[in-house]
């Protein structure tokens, strides 16, 4: 049974086909909900209830657009739902004056490349990152996904994609470097 | 010299910039060490980030192998939405309506009794009918497919019974 036939399925009443989709798509959105939330235990709970969700709302979903894109943003919306109710997250404040800072790019900010010896210093300070930051970032880098795509998952205009990468970047390196401080 | 703005360095490196962007970014760092040195950083960054934020091996490892699918499945469909439970529940409800119809269908016939007989006929009169309604209140709940034959049953009973009492009080 392929992927239309599965929506097709579900939307006439047969709750058996979502079993397909679920077997298709678990891996990818486990991933990302393991990338937003941190740990297995909420990632695996907050997968199982973005699948859910998206089965109770099947009915909304265009079947002219692809499906990854829709589940990817109900999966990501479920995250941070999870996030902002467990309060299992500290944020940073996003510095939007960022970018007047960095007029000069002969100026030089850490580089990520140096600082990053190891993942997980880099995840950690992800899991700092403002949620629309971090947002992107996991789009971006871990989905791999397009700005198109982003733009579609997240909400916000395609122009937008690539400002809120560099901040987040940017705020990256901040965060690294402090650690960097801390921990030498 | 006026410098790339980051965010278009950042677009320019995903490849999300029109043609003429393209072409100003590419201009540009002909000329400006600045820009060049602080493309191959983003790059160089980017490179990182996507491999510190990658799956590793035992992430991967147990991503491929846990199952969504029971546990969301059996959230989709609860007790009493698996067809499995009602291959058995199904027959017992039918052998109980037509036990239930035989003995009502035989009281009704039979001359009005009174004292504690007649409360069991009266409680018969008012069974069948409730039963036929909660299986229409089940069946809203997408149990309409599981248990119709019940359902058709029922109103197979429900409709002798009038007849039979038409006839009765036509005879009477």
């Amino acid at each position: 049974m392929d992927e239309r036939e599965a929506i097709s399925r579900c939307l006439a009443g047969d709750s058996n086909a979502y079993a397909t989709l679920v077997g298709q798509y678990q891996a990818q959105v486990l991933a990302l909900c393991l990338r937003m939330t941190g740990n297995r235990e909420d990632a695996a709970d907050v997968a199982q209830q973005a699948f859910i969700q998206a089965y109770r709302h099947l009915d909304h979903y265009d079947p002219d657009q692809p499906f990854r894109p829709w589940l990817y943003k109900i999966a990501t919306n479920e995250c941070i739902n999870f996030l902002r109710r467990t309060k299992k997250y500290q944020v940073v404040p996003a510095a939007d004056d960022v970018l007047e800072n960095v007029s000069d790019p002969a100026d030089g900010v850490p580089s990520i490349v140096d600082l990053a010896e190891d993942r997980e210093r880099v995840r950690t300070a992800v899991a700092q990152l403002p949620l629309s930051y971090r947002q992107v970032v996991v789009a971006y880098y871990f989905q791999e996904l397009s700005y198109q795509e982003i733009a579609r998952q997240t909400g916000v205009p395609v122009g937008t994609v690539g400002t809120l990468l560099h901040r987040a970047k940017q705020q990256l390196r901040k965060l690294l470097a402090a650690t960097e401080v801390g921990t030498g | 010299m006026r410098h790339i703005q980051p965010d278009l360095m950042q677009r320019f490196l995903a490849d999300e910039v029109d043609l003429m962007e393209r072409e100003t970014v590419t201009e540009h760092l002909t000329h400006c060490e600045a820009c060049t040195a602080l493309l191959v950083q983003m790059t160089a960054d980017d490179d990182s980030l996507s491999f510190a934020l990658g799956l590793d091996e035992a992430e991967a490892e147990w991503v491929a192998s846990f199952d969504l699918t029971a546990p969301v499945m059996a959230k989709l469909r609860p007790w009493y939405r698996d067809p499995a439970v009602w291959a058995i529940v199904a027959p017992m409800l039918l052998v109980a309506s037509f036990g239930l119809s035989l003995v009502s269908g035989l009281l009704t016939r039979s001359v009005e009794p009174t004292g504690p007989v007649g409360f069991t006929v009266g409680a018969m009169r008012e069974l069948i009918p409730a039963l036929w309604k909660l299986s229409a209140y089940l069946g809203q709940g997408g149990l309409l497919r599981t248990i119709w034959p019940v359902l058709l049953l029922a109103g197979a009973i429900w409709f002798w019974r009038s007849r039979m009492k038409k006839e009765e009080e036509s005879n009477a």
